[in-house]
């Protein structure tokens, strides 16, 4: 697998959703090749960023009081 | 409060609604019926569980607080009523955010707004790390990727996805965020598994590109040098 290839399938193995062979295709070339290592492990710690970013607002309290009184009512 | 439209949600089975909460006077230690107390208790243990994670999906696609809570609320109260449809031993997060999307965008047509214009623009595959490779407006010293990761706050990124077209915060919402698969956003979204990898990755680009701009912008604002 060259630069190229490995790079089109990038997301996809970072989202778990290339088959086995494919995975291990990439995980080799990644291993030989630091420039394709370096821009794995960037979107790696953006996703983690991006996920992090958005997990950490809290639903009101108010919310969970008036939900559990409706779901009593229907 | 947007008012209670009483159609199935697709994938949901469609029966009448479980006669809950009615004929509770008297109710002594009987048999369960098929929809007792106990399975009210069990569905606020699960909003107890869920609602925090739910919210905040609706929270960035509402991108707003109030309009949040009204969509949550809309939710889980469709969720109770076909909460008999729930299939044991499959995922109830992704369950609720099929409800979640079908609610959301069934509104949102509604509303009738003008199709959103896409950005067609070309960003390139991986924006901001070739941006952050360029270099130019980054400290000389130090490893220029981590730099421009440092220079984002939580803030940056809930605004540049808030900025995102809504069909493409949607799916990096569901896949960056929540963390579904391919299959499963397909079936909360109803599109093809094709579909919902562009929307992904043109959504991931346009999202590099807000990102970069933010990183950017607080440069500049600080002045040069951290």
């Amino acid at each position: 697998m060259n630069c190229e290839e490995s790079m089109e399938m990038l997301w996809q193995f970072l989202d778990k959703e290339l088959d086995g062979g494919a995975t291990g295709e990439l995980q080799r070339h990644l291993e030989e090749c630091r420039h394709c290592f370096s821009k794995a492990e960037f979107e790696q710690r953006l996703r983690a960023m991006v996920r992090r970013s958005c997990s950490c607002e809290q639903a009101p309290p108010e919310l969970r009081e008036r939900l559990s009184k409706l779901i009593r009512l229907f | 409060m947007a008012p209670e439209p009483t159609e199935v949600i697709s994938g949901g089975a469609a029966g009448p609604a479980p006669a809950l909460g009615s004929g509770d006077s008297g109710s002594g230690p009987v048999p369960a019926p098929p929809a007792g107390p106990e399975v009210r208790v069990r569905f606020e243990q699960l909003i107890a569980e869920e609602l925090n994670g739910l919210y905040r999906s609706a929270l960035r696609l509402t991108r707003n607080p109030t309009a949040a809570e009204d969509l949550v609320q809309e939710v889980m109260l469709k969720a109770w009523r076909s909460f008999h449809t729930f299939q044991e031993g499959t995922s109830i997060r992704a369950w609720l955010h099929r409800i979640l999307m079908n609610a959301f965008f069934d509104s949102y047509r509604k509303q009738a707004r003008e199709p959103e214009v896409l950005d067609q623009q070309d960003v390139g595959e991986f924006y901001l790390y070739d941006k952050a490779q360029e270099g130019e407006s980054l400290g000389e010293a130090g490893n220029p990727e981590v730099e421009v990761l440092d220079r984002i706050m939580d803030a940056d990124v809930r605004h540049s996805l808030d900025a995102l077209p809504v069909q493409y915060r949607a799916a990096v919402l569901l896949s960056d965020v929540q963390g579904f698969t391919y299959k499963e956003i397909a079936e909360m979204l109803g599109v093809p598994v094709g579909t919902v990898m562009s929307r992904l990755f043109r959504g991931r680009h346009l999202l590099q590109r807000q990102l970069w701009e933010s990183a950017t912008k607080r440069h500049l604002l600080k002045g040069d040098g951290r």
